[in-house]
């Protein structure tokens, strides 16, 4: 019996996606909506910590968040990682990286991307700030990335 | 509440590509070997629990195709978890523990090979904030290894050694699919792929599948073999909003390890399901585990099947106890971007 270890892999195109529509309703609905008038909105709770982006409740004891604040669109380099040569799905194909940032007046940070500077003038505790995409989704994409600010 | 014991456990050899090997065909054998060692058929089994991820294979339900390798008529209990089979063998402890069975089969398997594995991880975390960004698996666990460089947690120097003694240790797994260990030049002048992770920094793309069968008290006496006991077993996760997590520690590993009260435990060994070199002394440290024996294994850097490699690091451990003179181990299984879930299984061989 021949097995099917020994065979080839019949192979066939796929995209990976999650594909349903999403609604992100009323907490997240309303940090997209600001993010696509350029605005970037977090929620606080009542010990008057800030989440951005903006969380429907807190992570530590459950409070529901529903209090809006506005934040500066400038925060501090969390951690980070230098991607040289990015990968298939990365939306940015030159040398990026991918970092957690904190902003300002805020208690959590942001996964997103830094780009346009090199791996040297990176480090944990940079400041940076939002660059916009030109075309609003009102997704996370409507910030393009982020990039230093030259001191 | 009962005892709960293991009385089989069963590993393919990992391979780096199963080729058109469907699932039947992963499972199988393994079904089988932890028949052979119990002398059980599926009518023995009370309960059956499998887990594997459907995005491994790109087809929906095709953890359904695997139960085509057990006997399923007459009709069995069974259920499935989308997760690794360790928390499978979680659900079947439950399911003893509550008197539905006295025996359970869990079984685990995945087949990361053809798909590009860490942007597959990259489809469970948050849909709104972090997948439309295609953040992959290495640069999240980059993030986390970066910050702890930064605090000084841990060193470049750390990760090699966690790496060179896995992949040591790998030849105690005949089933191990890395067992070339790299010198500490090639080790430092690799392409960092996110940095500070370079390939080396990363367990292998593996295809593979893994068996278990545990059972009661009654159960294991009647095999005639050493009682391996699980004599303490806790899970837990963190928040689902990552950048609210503090990734310079893990509230989840600490809090397991006083869960199953790990400073009361004169460990002979811990076996981690640690997918990256960094994991290996941050764990270490997390659980004040000292110079304490880390995958003796070789562990998932040494062949990381995705969905049962959480299961090996219980099986291994189950290995360790029955065949050397160790009398307790520590097992511990993972999920989610950096450690995000954890599962903590103390092993303790029980003498008559």
């Amino acid at each position: 019996m021949t097995k099917s270890s020994d065979k080839e892999l019949l192979r066939a195109s796929f995209k990976l996606e999650y594909p349903y529509e999403r609604s992100p309703g009323p907490v997240i609905g309303k940090f997209f909506d600001e993010l696509s008038n350029e605005v970037l909105v977090g929620t606080k709770n009542s010990k008057g910590e800030v989440f951005v982006p903006a969380a429907e409740f807190d992570p530590k004891d459950s409070e529901h968040l529903s209090e809006f604040v506005e934040v500066k669109n400038e925060g501090v380099v969390q951690s980070y990682t230098w991607i040289e040569k990015p990968r298939a799905h990365h939306l940015i194909q030159e040398s990026f990286a991918f970092a957690l940032i904190c902003m300002n007046g805020t208690n959590s940070a942001m996964l997103h991307m830094i780009a346009n500077c090199k791996e040297d003038e990176l480090e944990i505790g940079k400041r940076v700030k939002v660059v916009w995409n030109q075309e609003k989704t009102s997704t996370i994409r409507d910030i393009k990335y982020f990039e230093i600010i030259d001191d | 509440m009962k005892d709960i014991y293991i009385l089989a456990y069963a590993q393919n050899p990992i391979v780096a590509d199963a080729k058109a090997a469907n699932e039947v065909e992963l499972i199988m054998p393994v079904v089988h070997q932890v028949f052979e060692q119990t002398g059980f058929t599926q009518n023995d089994i009370g309960f059956t629990c499998s887990g594997s991820c459907d995005y491994l294979q790109g087809a929906a339900f095709a953890f359904v195709e695997g139960l085509s390798a057990i006997q399923t008529n007459p009709p069995i209990k069974e259920s499935h978890v989308e997760m690794d089979a360790a928390w499978a063998l979680y659900e079947s402890i439950l399911k003893i523990r509550m008197g539905d069975a006295e025996t359970a089969l869990i079984y685990g398997f995945g087949k990361s090979s053809p798909g590009d594995l860490p942007f597959v991880s990259t489809l469970q975390t948050d849909p709104y904030y972090m997948s439309p960004l295609w953040p992959d698996k290495i640069s999240l666990a980059a993030l986390q290894a970066q910050l702890l460089m930064n605090k000084g947690v841990l060193t470049k120097k750390d990760m090699f050694k966690a790496l060179t003694q896995s992949i040591s240790n790998a030849k105690n797994n005949p089933n191990a699919l890395v067992t070339a260990v790299p010198s500490e030049d090639d080790y430092l002048s690799a392409d960092y792929l996110s940095s500070p992770l370079s390939a080396f920094d990363c367990a292998p793309i593996s295809d593979g599948a893994s068996a278990m069968i545990i059972g009661t008290e009654e159960a294991v006496a009647k095999l005639g073999q050493p009682k391996i006991k699980i004599s303490g077993v806790h899970h837990s996760i963190e928040s689902s909003n990552f950048g609210a997590r503090d990734l310079s520690t893990s509230e989840s590993i600490i809090g397991l390890g006083k869960k199953i009260s790990l400073k009361s435990v004169k460990l002979d060994f811990a076996e981690l399901h640690t997918q990256f070199t960094y994991e290996i002394p941050f764990i270490r440290g997390l659980l004040d585990l000292g110079n304490l024996d880390i995958n003796l294994s070789g562990g998932p850097l040494a062949g990381n099947v995705m969905m049962a490699a959480g299961l090996d690091s219980i099986g291994k451990s189950y290995e360790l106890l029955k065949n050397s003179d160790f009398h307790n181990g520590l097992a511990h299984a993972s999920s989610g971007p950096c450690l995000q879930q954890n599962m903590l299984v103390h092993l303790e061989k029980i003498n008559d």
